[in-house]
């Protein structure tokens, strides 16, 4: 069957009752933690993984995708209205967003945020319909070494770009890579590092870590934070003016672009897709001047960016199986957990699954439009809601998905421990991403490695005898030469300054 | 109080120490079997990577020179913190004798209280959040709670 085909059988699964309703409820819920400062989207789609246990994998997937997606348009509102950022990569748009909304303007910048956000997601959907199933099929031919290599090429890239010391990107990606390691060997089943405790020996839950790593720590970061918030803009025309049509159609497929691009990069989050459109709509205006003083082509550059950049991060993880950023490797585990192996096999095994899940990106995409244009004087009022109701109420949701998992209070407490961990970790600026998905990759990694080394009659260089991993090995070796290049570098910056 | 720098040499230190302990453990495992890689391979060449650059990390925190910011909160941010996390201990374990529905009932009250709001209000809310709680995940959609002898 063609790829139009498969699409619509894609469409026939992703509009049976039960898959809206789960895709409504995921995109409003991506919506509220989109809105609401204290929750990203990494604490928000861990925090409601649980939930989607006793759901079909399809629905489930299709839920935590729009909670995903949902929290990039979600952010823009709260960045515009009151220029608090719902989620780090709607903060650059706080710089033109609420000087906008300043000179009353508050309903042209979301307007262009939302339009170019759906535009830059569907786009980054299509490219995934069309680009997708090519490089799965071309993913069928690799083997454990390809698989390895492109394992560890996406982890030096995610330590290259994340974190500012090395030292601790590869502690953090070590601490994952080990923690996954707990448990049976995947290969001849002896149980290492559980310390006579029965829970350990099939492992530690994923959840369990994303949870505390992320939903816990964030909530014990925020506490004694609170803050009365007014909302003083109020939202008119939805409509830019005519001159500015044009000006913000062009930022929004530059915009598209560099969101398509860097989301297959790992570890290029979302912030960094809208920080680099930012720089490149003020580089290319002709008067740069007015950026920071509401200029619309910083709004809907960035915006696009991000949702662009959400939709183009699905690319990696449905053909190869591989993870680019901290809530991608959450999905990753949600697809692991409902009993898929992502991967190329995964467009030919499960196409109801596959097509289902993109097609539903496609509706829960049209539905956030509709969201945020007229509704969005109703979801800024969201933000009106005191931290300190909310922030008991999530507690007592991850503890219900915590206990969930085993049907036992262990996972609660491992899940305490790796919150008050994560908390440290965060204050002691430990790339809590690097730990997330080196420990979502870590079997995979130690399981194609001990393949690839079993059937190598030379060792470790079956990575450099094969073409396309020593290409892929190629490529790591040039990220690690360039980050610890770029580190010197940067550190010999700083002792130069500081002798100054 | 615990600074930055303090705190950077110390996170080193742990994770050194934290590293050799889980080498020691690892080096327990067959290393090869059968001239293949064994259980303790990988774990082994982790656990000595992880020890290696904790030593990095020790000697960069010494070279490091901002490091006066506090990382253990103070004031309220540190009783908050304390508070919560005392709620969820009691939480975890009061649960299995109480039921989750009186459980979650004094852990939200207690945390609505602990906020500011009348104890009345609290509890009231907490109850109305236990039971809305147990009948969406328990009795909709099935997902397991911890129940009394009552069955909830």
């Amino acid at each position: 069957m063609d790829t139009f085909g498969l699409l619509i059988d894609g469409f026939l699964v992703a509009t049976t009752g039960y898959n809206l309703l789960f895709c409504l409820i995921g995109v409003t819920i991506g919506m509220v933690v989109g809105v609401m400062p204290g929750i990203g989207p990494v604490a928000g789609t861990a925090l409601l993984i649980p939930i989607t246990y006793t759901l079909e994998a399809t629905t489930a997937i299709i839920m935590l995708s729009g909670i995903f997606y949902g929290c990039m348009y979600g952010g823009t509102i709260t960045s515009v209205l009151i220029n608090v950022p719902g989620e780090s990569a709607s903060v650059i748009t706080c710089i033109d967003g609420h000087e906008m909304a300043k000179q009353g303007r508050a309903g042209a910048a979301l307007g262009v945020a939302a339009i170019g956000s759906f535009i830059g997601g569907t786009i980054a959907i299509l490219a995934l319909v069309f680009v997708g199933p090519p490089i799965a099929r071309f993913a069928l031919k690799f083997g454990p070494p390809e698989y390895f290599s492109l394992m560890v090429f996406g982890l030096l890239m995610l330590n290259a770009l994340v974190g500012k010391s090395l030292a601790k990107g590869v502690l953090a990606t070590c601490l994952g890579m080990f923690l996954a390691t707990v448990g049976q060997e995947p290969i001849s089943g002896v149980i290492r590092f559980s310390f006579g405790f029965s829970e350990l020996i099939s492992g530690i839950d994923f959840v369990v870590i994303a949870m505390g790593l992320f939903g816990i720590s964030e909530i014990l970061g925020s506490l004694g934070k609170d803050s009365v918030v007014q909302i003083k803009e109020k939202i008119t025309s939805f409509m830019p003016e005519r001159h500015e049509i044009k000006d913000s159609l062009l930022a929004i497929l530059r915009g598209t672009g560099v969101g398509l691009f860097l989301g297959l990069i790992p570890g290029a989050s979302a912030v960094i897709s809208s920080i680099i459109s930012y720089s490149i709509e003020k580089k290319v205006a002709k008067d740069p001047s007015r950026f920071g003083k509401g200029a619309i082509e910083g709004i809907a550059g960035p915006e696009t960016a991000n949702n662009a950049h959400a939709g183009a991060a699905m690319i990696p993880l449905f053909t190869l199986g591989i993870p680019s950023s901290a809530t991608v490797a959450l999905l990753l585990g949600a697809f692991i957990m409902h009993g898929l192996t992502p991967g190329p096999a995964l467009f030919e095994k499960n196409p109801q699954f596959v097509w289902g899940v993109i097609a539903s990106m496609f509706i829960g995409n049209g539905i956030l439009l509709f969201f945020n244009l007229p509704m969005a004087n109703f979801w800024a009022k969201l933000i009106l809601i005191p931290y300190k109701m909310l922030y008991p109420f999530i507690l007592i949701i991850t503890m219900i998905g915590a206990y969930s998992i085993s049907n036992s209070f262990w996972s609660v407490g491992m899940m305490l421990i790796f919150g008050a961990l994560g908390y440290l970790f965060k204050k002691l600026e430990i790339p809590l991403a690097a730990i997330t998905l080196s420990f979502v990759l870590g079997t995979q990694i130690e399981l194609t490695l001990l393949q690839s080394l079993a059937s190598s009659s030379n060792g470790a260089m079956i990575f450099f005898t094969r073409p396309i991993s020593a290409a892929i090995m190629m490529l790591s070796a040039t990220v690690v030469v360039v980050s610890v290049v770029s580190r010197i570098r940067k550190a010999k910056y700083i002792i130069e300054s500081e002798d100054d | 109080m615990i600074t930055k720098f303090n705190s950077q040499t110390w996170l080193g230190v742990i994770w050194l120490f934290g590293s050799l302990f889980f080498l020691q453990e690892a080096l327990e495992y067959s290393y090869f079997v059968d001239d293949k890689p064994g259980a303790g391979f990988f774990p082994i060449w982790l656990c000595s990577i992880m020890a290696f650059f904790s030593v990095v990390q020790i000697i960069q925190s010494f070279k490091a020179s901002n490091g006066k910011t506090a990382i253990i909160p103070k004031g309220e941010q540190r009783k908050s913190i304390a508070i919560v996390f005392g709620a969820m201990i009691l939480f975890i374990l009061l649960a299995p004798y109480l039921g989750f529905t009186i459980a979650c009932t004094l852990f939200m009250g207690g945390l609505f209280y602990y906020n500011g709001y009348r104890l009345h209000y609290s509890l009231g809310a907490g109850l109305v959040v236990a039971i809305l709680l147990f009948s969406l995940f328990y009795s909709f959609l099935g997902v397991a709670f911890p129940v009394n002898d009552f069955g909830w």
